[in-house]
């Protein structure tokens, strides 16, 4: 009795991936509820605005559900899992990415695409800060005169007088 | 005649100085999209969409189209030089190219697969001329169901190749299918998930969708696998040495395996949904299976990168079929293009070579130029590119997220659309991690009003009755296509169960292990990527 409790645990195991689909399970459930608010038909007989994220929502909730019972019970089929993983620089660098969408109207393009390349240089190899401190500067500075000169497109100047 | 005339004043289209400079500089910065490491043609494309706002239509699309022919070869430097393909259509090239560098053979090895490259290109350029007109003709005819079924046909055979993950590519083709939903819907006027926001009422746009799932999410899936923690292993070149040139048994090895990979990759690239990975590594199964010496294969065959060097771009010339004249995108780098056809607000379809035949040949003619350049470019500068392959992935990765920013801010000066795109490359991760498919979701996005709009089409035309795909014969038999393209998978599996020790060379894969059938899938799920 006892040697069968591990095998079944491990059988009905929630996955990462079991936990994404729940999220978009979710997620197809919210679209299909606020699609039932919508016209299925008009009144002319056509098909209204509804009929189309209906359909989407439901079939995106069954196919959710049926990859859910899949994985739920063969946990170890469908991982796309890379050898190593870097959760702690992946979660710095999306962090950093919401940082500059704060700041890059205020700050300006310049001052904001500066400090996130400084910053996730440095987070990324310590070993070269001149590199880096270059690499901030003119990659920025060359873009800026790129959209902003070259393609007429506007770029948020912040503080600076550019 | 009509295609002759068409495709002179096409290529005189393209000689002016203005787009001469922009084919050079396409192929060029394609050649470094596709060397860089993480970055693949899609996402190239995706990042350099906004550079071309500048430029008038004509000069757009031709610099995009050779950028993305550019990028198409430039992920085979990588694949012979370090084992890791730019892009899932080199990872064919592996298999021989990287048995062939470890050899000190490796200026040869990319000297054959730049004339492979230009041979294909060529033969599929030549096949274009011809195919274009010819679709376009029959596809003129076509009203609304037809096209409604032609979208599910491309949909599904995209789902059909992906590979195991088929229930997750529907997913992805959903979630895709939901994005184009926001905004006002086209039958009757009605906000549809715009949630109150005026930056919604017009869609969700393509680009930052594109530029996040492809550009953001492919950097951060790369970091997520610790792309900025690996010391790659590098063969390097100088061309001044005599080892550099093919010989003549090189020339000999390779000449027919370019020739069948050309007219094979050419016509698997013109189904929609189906592409240049798989092209490449069908062509690889034939030349094995053709080749008197079949155990040189993963040794070091000139033949083995050869066939699906030619493949991989024939299938890229292939691929605008259904899309010049369906307006269909068959891969998920023809789909950014056809984001970009939009954006300068042409209609790709059966009526664009009719309404814009200036264009159309234009682009056509581009692809025979662009060829040439292509060459030259590779011959010449094959040391240069395989230099750009040692910048770091630590220095990349920063410098294309600012890209990927500013490039999308410049569309429309919209903060909300750099969320989306944050938001998107987000997602793209996730379905990177998780196996679901990128691309499905990109060119569901593009395909995702069409199908609305044609679905509304056939269902006024025929008062509300679903039998309108029945009457119609075209529509029919594209209906009774489906449950063959459904059942491909089923045929194809028992096909390689009959051929499998043929397929692929277990210890040139550079994927995961577990034999033939798991590195076919592999690189079919890669599609996606």
């Amino acid at each position: 009795m006892t040697a069968l409790t591990p095998v079944t645990r491990r059988r009905w195991r929630i996955t990462p991936l079991t936990a994404f689909l729940l999220v978009l399970l979710a997620v197809f459930g919210g679209y299909a509820q606020m699609a039932m608010e919508l016209e299925w038909r008009t009144e002319a007989g056509r098909i209204g605005p509804g009929f189309f994220p209906r359909l989407i929502g439901l079939a995106g909730m069954v196919l959710c559900a049926a990859a859910v019972v899949r994985n739920v019970l063969r946990p170890d089929t469908e991982e796309a899992a890379p050898a190593s993983r870097h959760r702690g620089a992946l979660l710095l660098v999306v962090a950093a990415q919401a940082l500059v969408l704060f700041t890059l109207v205020p700050l300006g393009a310049v001052l904001t695409c500066v400090a996130f390349l400084f910053l996730v240089l440095e987070l990324l190899d310590r070993t070269r800060p001149l590199l880096n401190l270059a690499v901030s500067v003119l990659v920025p500075l060359g873009l800026y005169l790129l959209f902003n000169v070259a393609l007429g497109a506007g770029l948020p100047q912040g503080p600076l007088p550019f | 005649m009509d295609v002759f005339a068409n495709l002179a004043a096409g290529i005189a289209g393209v000689l002016s100085p203005i787009n001469l400079l922009l084919l050079a500089s396409g192929v060029l910065v394609g050649m470094i999209v596709g060397v860089m490491p993480g970055l693949g043609p899609s996402a190239g494309l995706a990042i350099l969409l906004p550079l071309t706002f500048g430029l008038d239509p004509v000069g757009a699309i031709v610099m995009l189209a050779a950028v993305y022919y550019g990028a198409m070869y430039g992920g085979t430097i990588t694949s012979v030089l370090i084992n890791t393909p730019g892009e899932s259509a080199t990872v064919a090239s592996t298999f021989d190219g990287y048995p062939l560098a470890k050899q000190g053979r490796a200026a040869p090895a990319l000297v054959i697969a730049a004339v492979a490259s230009f041979v294909a290109g060529t033969i599929g350029a030549v096949l274009i001329s011809v195919a274009a007109p010819v679709t376009a003709g029959v596809a003129a005819s076509f009203g609304p169901p037809e096209l409604f079924m032609l979208v599910i046909l491309g949909l599904l055979t995209l789902i059909v190749v992906i590979g195991k993950k088929r229930l997750l590519g529907i997913i992805s083709v959903l979630i895709g299918f939901a994005l184009a939903t926001v905004g006002i819907d086209i039958g009757g006027g009605q906000q549809r998930y715009t949630f109150g926001s005026t930056e919604l009422i017009n869609g969700i746009d393509f680009i930052p969708v594109a530029i996040g799932v492809f550009g953001v999410g492919e950097i951060l899936w790369n970091l997520y696998c610790g792309a900025h923690r690996e010391r790659l292993g590098y063969f390097d070149l100088k061309r001044a040495s005599r080892r550099f040139w093919p010989t003549g048994a090189d020339w000999v090895e390779s000449r027919w395996s370019m020739l069948r990979g050309s007219v094979l990759g050419f016509f698997v690239g013109a189904t929609p949904g189906a592409g240049a990975t798989v092209a490449s590594l069908m062509s690889y199964s034939m030349e094995k299976s053709v080749s008197k010496r079949p155990e040189r294969f993963g040794k070091g065959a000139m033949a083995g990168l050869a066939g699906p060097e030619a493949a991989n771009n024939a299938a890229s010339a292939g691929a605008m079929v259904p899309l010049l004249t369906l307006g269909i995108p068959g891969s998920a780098s023809t789909a950014v293009l056809l984001g970009g056809f939009l954006m300068w607000g042409l209609q790709p379809g059966p009526l664009l070579m009719q309404d814009e035949p200036d264009f159309a040949w234009t682009l056509i003619g581009s692809m025979y130029l662009g060829n040439v350049m292509l060459l030259l470019v590779n011959i010449f500068c094959i040391p240069a590119f395989a230099k750009v392959a040692k910048v770091r992935f630590q220095i990349l990765a920063p410098v294309v997220i600012v890209l990927c920013v500013l490039g999308t801010f410049a569309v429309n000066g919209s903060i909300v659309e750099v969320g989306i795109m944050l938001g998107c490359g987000v997602l793209g991760f996730f379905m990177r991690r998780f196996g679901l498919s990128p691309a499905a979701l990109v060119i569901a996005l593009v395909l995702g009003p069409l199908a609305e709009e044609t679905l509304r089409q056939s269902l006024i035309i025929s008062e509300g009755s679903f039998g309108v795909f029945v009457d119609r014969p075209v529509s029919l038999a594209l209906l009774c296509f489906l449950p063959v393209l459904c059942l491909l998978p089923i045929a194809v599996k028992l096909w390689r169960r009959r051929v499998s020790p043929a397929a692929v060379p277990v210890e040139a894969q550079p994927t995961e292990p577990g034999g033939d059938h798991e590195a076919l899938d592999t690189a079919e799920h890669e599609t996606n990527r």
